[in-house]
């Protein structure tokens, strides 16, 4: 509770201090509001009958307008409480989601991404729906309040009638509020992980409502599926139904103890009452303490309190644990994200050479790159070639320096990649301009999907749009260039495949003419049909002119013309030449190449 | 307001469904407790009427702790049977969302976006609705104790009455909060999905490079952050406003409650009413006020989930709908003639535009077909119209001259099978995921898919796996992961487990293959070809690849929607028309 208290006031000063006064304030009301209750009703028999016992009734009077006072500013308070917790949870949400951001996207190494024990932590501190802490702050409030209203009302118990009931009634409420929010926390544990054979039920139902919307209509396996969508949940569940009986049964059990508790409280009371050695203020009064008291175990805010702990101190380790699965680069200095971008150098197309380079992903024990040697010579296109698997794509990321490899050197303009610090790789990774196999679609405009990180100059934009043919395609759409690539929104658009393809292809080009020197293409041609994919072949070369170039593809249409091909294989280069010295030498390029050329030259009557 | 009484109904209908046993147990429990409540405070002012008259204070201590029991106990227990209540009303809409969605015998739920975002919303949204046996049963707590509440009033003097209606004023403060909210979350959850989206790339590996080498960090960041604050502003001011009023509305109900204690003060003053009574009074204002605290949460929750039963209802609609679309006829054994496409045209719901039209073709019993042309030309469409995913708007498909409308959908697809490019990568046991090709034969012994695991080429991946056949295959339960191709060659296997299907469809199913891989598949599917003809049946292969198509009887030739040639590669060939161009197009790469 403490620490999301002082979590609330260093991340919103002015919600959590008037989160924090209200709640305390609202404690001190319903307290007056217990005690003043006795008073009233202590003098109310005298004040009745009259006579020369009777209070003033100026006095009386005071007394019950002061009553009245407090339940309505109890009543405000409750209410302020509320919007106080709102009002901080709202403004937590933007540092904390800022926050775990920053941490994801603070190095240029991208090790951190791939790592599980990270997932794990981010997932922790941002919680369900993103209200990882948010579940912590909302209740905080309330739970200070109860808190304090029942150690005050323990100590009015302690004054007016008995200090020992009034410690065992602290006890029990004690008791039962930690014993409330263990459960609590123990059925939103399961509740949130959920079980391997639960999980597996929720899997059923997607794969229903929508992932195999074809195949599951085709080839007729519907009551296999809600079969099985049936059976994993009853076995997820059993488990969990067994638990919570055990726990009933025990819960029963802490309550009738703090029952116990309130019957020898409520029997010594009444006792004490018979004997006339309590007065009417004092029974009142203790009886509305006690009923507080024992109402006022919130294991509920109590449990809610202790997971928002527990993200927060996720969000704490999340940092450290990123550092330490980038290969411990060292730690991000605690850089605002709107710096972490450097200004595109102008260097020109650069030289990369990589000398006997070993690579494995961590946790990993297979090589995916064993002794790779290879060099993009400046403003050379190289076409690299391989079956699915080879490692064309890790190779990609070794050469932007998102991950280190195992053993060997890549020299970036002869500077080894291993020896620059984030700041320097950070620069080198602004001279590339990929388009990657999963290449990035941005929920956001047309334009941002190219610009987003530059100053939009128009002509450029006009031209790179030109050069792959998503220039008509945006003329035709609703806002032009400022339309939404995102169904869900009015006015948005959805891309085919193809056109993603070429957006992302503009993307790189536009980066090329403002100054990026390394083009990087994977699989550019995938998704695109045979008479687009030859137009952009024809425009390839014209595009990678005056830069370096890297082309991956297994279409040799797309690598043919490349100044030098190589042939990934065994995570190795095998083979190198241009296009006719491979096929010369009938290796394997030769051998893949034959294949499938014979598909269009044997046999036909055109050939 | 019809729709939200009907909307109540579902829910009601939903809690009772679920588990009547449990629904009733727990409104008893619930009914109890809300008398409890109440009758503490009367405990307390029989207590006070008793020491003030010095009688024997053994009732009231009773009351008072029977009370205190029935509240504790009841707690617990109904906490208990309230879980598992939600647990099995969760279970039952799952199983009645699943069913629906799956029965409806076409797809375009899942391609008509406004259609898919219903079911989406009610997907995500429906798991709020288990809330629904807390919100029935909070809503009765307040009913009942607010009726006790009015009973140990009235005693007092009927005019007391009138503080429970004031509480009211809070009711409608917050109903109108809620309303608001509601209205606020709508309109700000695009602003959610695109924040989640935008998270999802900035965290995800793949495309961490050129998120950095374009320089996105910190634009990206900032849009997710911007995204985010447009979600939450509209949501904050609607609450702040609700709030505001709720405020006023607790003032009004403190002022009321000062005058209904000066009230009791003076009818005791004129002896109408006892000490114990001004207590009571005194200890129920607050309740009163806590009462009206917690409807108005259940007034909040409720509207919540008035809507999601809304999604709900909407889907049974739409499902009664659509299922009237269908026949009853069996498909032929064997295919003699073929099937024929005469003047087919279709169009997708909600556009203008024909995805194909005026096709006309026979596709004769026993052949290989190719379909070929570029991206959006109408292959796909006619492979959907083939299997009855979709049934054409104009024009008709005939099965050995028996229309295909009046053919039951489910028979008709018992005698197809089909791969496609976007397969599907079960998260199950091999066997399961070459057995759902062929779901009667899934606890058939091992060797009944000998030939559809050689036909998909996966005897080699099959033999690797840890467990064999029984190997758990996919990430997400920690099962065996395969590369993109053993994927592609376990759904084959899958399209080939169908025996003598009348026909069967590859829509590009090897579209992201390396070059040799491709030609493997080619071959398998010649081979396939060969084994389907026992029975007439028909091979269909959709490619943009024209290498791979080459030796199909027929291609095939699709522009734009429309079916622009027909015929064997080297009568198209020397026809020198569409097909031979893309061929010579795609041939210019290896000269």
């Amino acid at each position: 509770m403490l620490a999301l208290l002082r979590f609330s006031i260093s991340v919103a000063r002015w919600p959590g201090i008037r989160l924090l006064a209200f709640s305390i304030a609202a404690a001190i009301t319903s307290l007056a509001q217990l005690v003043l209750i006795g008073q009233v009703v202590g003098r109310t028999p005298a004040f009745v009958s009259g006579g020369s016992a009777a209070p003033s009734f100026g006095g009386f009077a005071a007394l019950v307008v002061a009553l009245v006072l407090v339940f309505t500013a109890d009543g405000a308070l409750t209410v302020l409480v509320d919007m106080s917790a709102q009002q901080l949870t709202y403004a937590s949400d933007l540092p904390i989601n800022g926050e775990i951001s920053r941490i994801m996207v603070a190095s240029p190494r991208i090790g951190h991404l791939e790592s599980s024990a990270v997932a794990d932590e981010s997932r922790l501190a941002r919680g369900m729906g993103n209200r990882g802490i948010w579940v912590g702050l909302f209740p905080l409030g309330d739970l200070v309040r109860s808190r304090l209203l029942a150690i005050g009302a323990a100590i009015t118990v302690g004054i007016e009638f008995s200090w020992t009931v009034a410690c065992l009634l602290l006890f029990t409420t004690a008791l039962v509020e930690w014993w409330s929010a263990r459960m609590s926390n123990v059925e939103q544990g399961m509740w949130r992980r959920g079980t391997r054979t639960e999980r597996q039920s929720d899997y059923a139902y997607e794969l229903g409502l929508g992932g195999a919307a074809k195949e599951l209509r085709i080839f007729g396996f519907r009551t296999w599926l809600l079969d099985r969508c049936e059976r994993d949940w009853l076995a997820g569940m059993a488990p969990l139904w067994r638990a919570r009986r055990t726990a009933t049964v025990r819960t029963l059990g802490v309550y009738g103890v703090h029952l116990a508790a309130l019957g020898v409280a409520v029997w010594l009371l009444a006792r004490d009452a018979t004997s006339g050695s309590l007065g009417l203020t004092a029974l009142t009064t203790g009886f509305t303490a006690i009923l507080r008291l024992a109402m006022s175990a919130n294991g509920i805010a109590a449990a809610a309190v202790e997971r928002g702990t527990s993200s927060l101190q996720a969000l704490r380790r999340l940092s450290d644990i990123a550092v330490a699965e980038r290969d411990g680069v060292s730690a991000p200095a605690k850089t605002p994200v709107s710096a972490l971008d450097p200004a595109r150098p102008s260097q020109g197309p650069p030289d990369v050479r990589f000398e006997d380079v070993w690579f494995r992903y961590p946790g990993s024990d297979v090589d995916v790159l064993r002794g790779l040697t290879l060099s993009i010579g400046a403003g050379e296109a190289i076409g690299l070639v391989g079956v699915n698997g080879a490692g064309k794509s890790t190779l990609v990321h070794l050469l932007a320096g998102a991950y280190k490899p195992t053993a060997g050197r890549i020299l970036v303009d002869g500077v080894d990649l291993a020896e620059m610090d984030d700041d320097q790789i950070a620069v080198w990774q602004r001279r590339i301009a990929p388009v990657t196999q999963d290449f990035l679609r941005l929920p956001l405009s047309v334009a941002d999907n190219v610009t987003l990180a530059e100053p939009a100059r128009d002509q450029l934009l006009t031209k790179a749009a030109a050069a792959t043919g998503i220039g008509a395609v945006v003329e035709r759409m609703p806002n032009g260039w400022n339309t939404m690539l995102d169904r869900s929104v009015a006015g948005g658009a959805e891309l085919s495949e193809g056109q993603w393809q070429r957006l992302a292809l503009t993307r790189a080009i536009y980066a090329v003419s403002s100054g990026a020197g390394l083009l990087v293409l994977d699989e550019p041609a995938a998704a695109l049909d045979v008479r687009s994919e030859a137009e952009l072949v024809d425009r390839y070369l014209g595009l990678a002119q005056g830069v370096s170039a890297l082309l991956i593809s297994h279409r040799f249409s797309v690598v043919r013309n490349a100044d030098r091909i190589c042939v990934l294989e065994g995570g190795k280069i095998r083979e190198q030449g241009t296009h006719d010295e491979l096929i010369a030498t009938s290796g394997r390029y030769a051998a893949m190449f034959e294949l499938q050329a014979s598909r269009y030259v044997t046999g036909g009557a055109d050939a | 307001m019809r729709d939200k009484w009907r909307s109540f109904g579902v829910l009601t209908r939903l809690t009772f469904a679920a588990s009547p046993i449990l629904a009733i147990a727990e409104i008893l429990l619930v009914i109890a407790m809300a008398i409890a409540g109440p009758l503490q405070s009367y405990g307390v002012a029989s207590i006070v009427n008793a020491v003030t008259k010095h009688h024997s204070l053994t009732a009231g201590t009773v009351i008072l702790f029977a009370a205190l029991v029935v509240a504790f106990g009841g707690l617990v227990l109904s906490d208990a049977i309230r879980s598992r209540l939600e647990d099995e009303i969760e279970a039952n809409l799952q199983r009645e969302m699943l069913g629906l969605a799956t029965a409806l015998p076409g797809i375009a739920h899942h391609e008509q976006p406004e259609i898919a975002d219903r079911i989406g919303a009610a997907r995500e949204e429906f798991r709020r609705l288990r809330g629904t046996a807390g919100t029935i049963a909070s809503g009765l707590t307040v009913l009942f104790s607010t009726g006790t509440v009015l009973v140990l009033l009235a005693s007092v003097h009927p005019l007391l009455l009138l503080l429970p209606a004031v509480g009211l004023v809070r009711l409608w403060a917050s109903a109108r909060t809620a309303h608001a909210l509601r209205q606020a979350i709508t309109a700000t959850m695009q602003y959610n999905r695109r924040h989640n989206r935008l998270l999802q790339l900035a965290e995800n590996p793949r495309h961490g490079l050129e998120i950095r080498a374009f320089g996105m960090r910190g634009p990206l960041t900032d849009r997710l952050l911007e995204a985010f604050e447009l979600q939450n502003k509209p949501r904050m001011d609607a609450q702040k406003q609700g709030r505001l009023l709720e405020l006023s509305a607790r003032c009004v109900f403190g002022i009321a409650y000062g005058v209904a204690i000066v009230f009791v003060l003076w009818l005791a003053r004129h002896g109408n009413a006892t000490p114990g009574d001004v207590t009571m009074v005194m200890l129920l204002a607050p309740q009163t006020d806590q009462s009206a605290q917690k409807l108005s949460a259940s007034v909040r929750a409720l509207v919540g989930m008035l809507d999601i039963a809304g999604h709900v209802q909407w889907l049974r609609d739409y499902a009664n709908r659509q299922n009237a679309w269908s026949g009853a006829d069996e498909p032929p054994r064997v295919l003699r003639e073929g099937i024929e496409l005469r003047d087919v045209a279709f169009s997708y719901p909600n556009t203008d535009q024909a995805a194909v039209h005026g096709i006309n073709v026979l596709l004769p019993a026993g052949s290989t077909v190719a379909l070929v042309g570029d991206n959006g030309a109408g292959k796909s469409t006619i492979v959907k119209l083939l299997s009855r995913l979709y049934d054409p708007i104009a024009g008709h498909i005939f099965i050995d001259n028996t229309d295909l409308r009046t053919i039951s959908p489910q028979a008709w697809r018992s005698r197809i099978s089909a791969g496609f490019q976007d397969f599907v990568k079960y998260q199950y046991t091999a066997r399961e995921g070459i057995g759902l090709g062929e779901p009667t034969r899934l606890d058939r012994p091992d060797t009944d898919y000998n030939a559809a695991i050689d036909a998909g080429d996966a005897r080699a991946l099959i033999e690797r796996l840890p467990d064999g056949l029984d190997t758990q295959l996919g990430k997400r339960f920690g099962g065996t992961e395969l590369s993109g191709g053993q994927w592609q060659r376990l759904a084959l296997a899958r399209a080939f487990l169908r025996e003598q299907p009348l026909l069967v469809l590859l829509d590009e199913p090897a579209a992201s293959l390396d070059p040799e891989s491709e030609q493997a598949l080619f071959d398998r599917f010649t081979a396939a070809s060969t084994a389907t003809r026992a029975t007439g049946g028909i091979t269909l292969l959709v490619s943009h690849r024209l290498s791979t198509v080459r030796n199909a009887d027929l291609i095939l030739v699709f522009d734009n929607g429309q079916l622009t040639e027909i015929g064997t590669h080297d009568e198209l060939l020397a026809a020198r028309g569409q097909y031979a161009e893309l061929f010579q197009l795609q041939a210019d790469a290896y000269r």
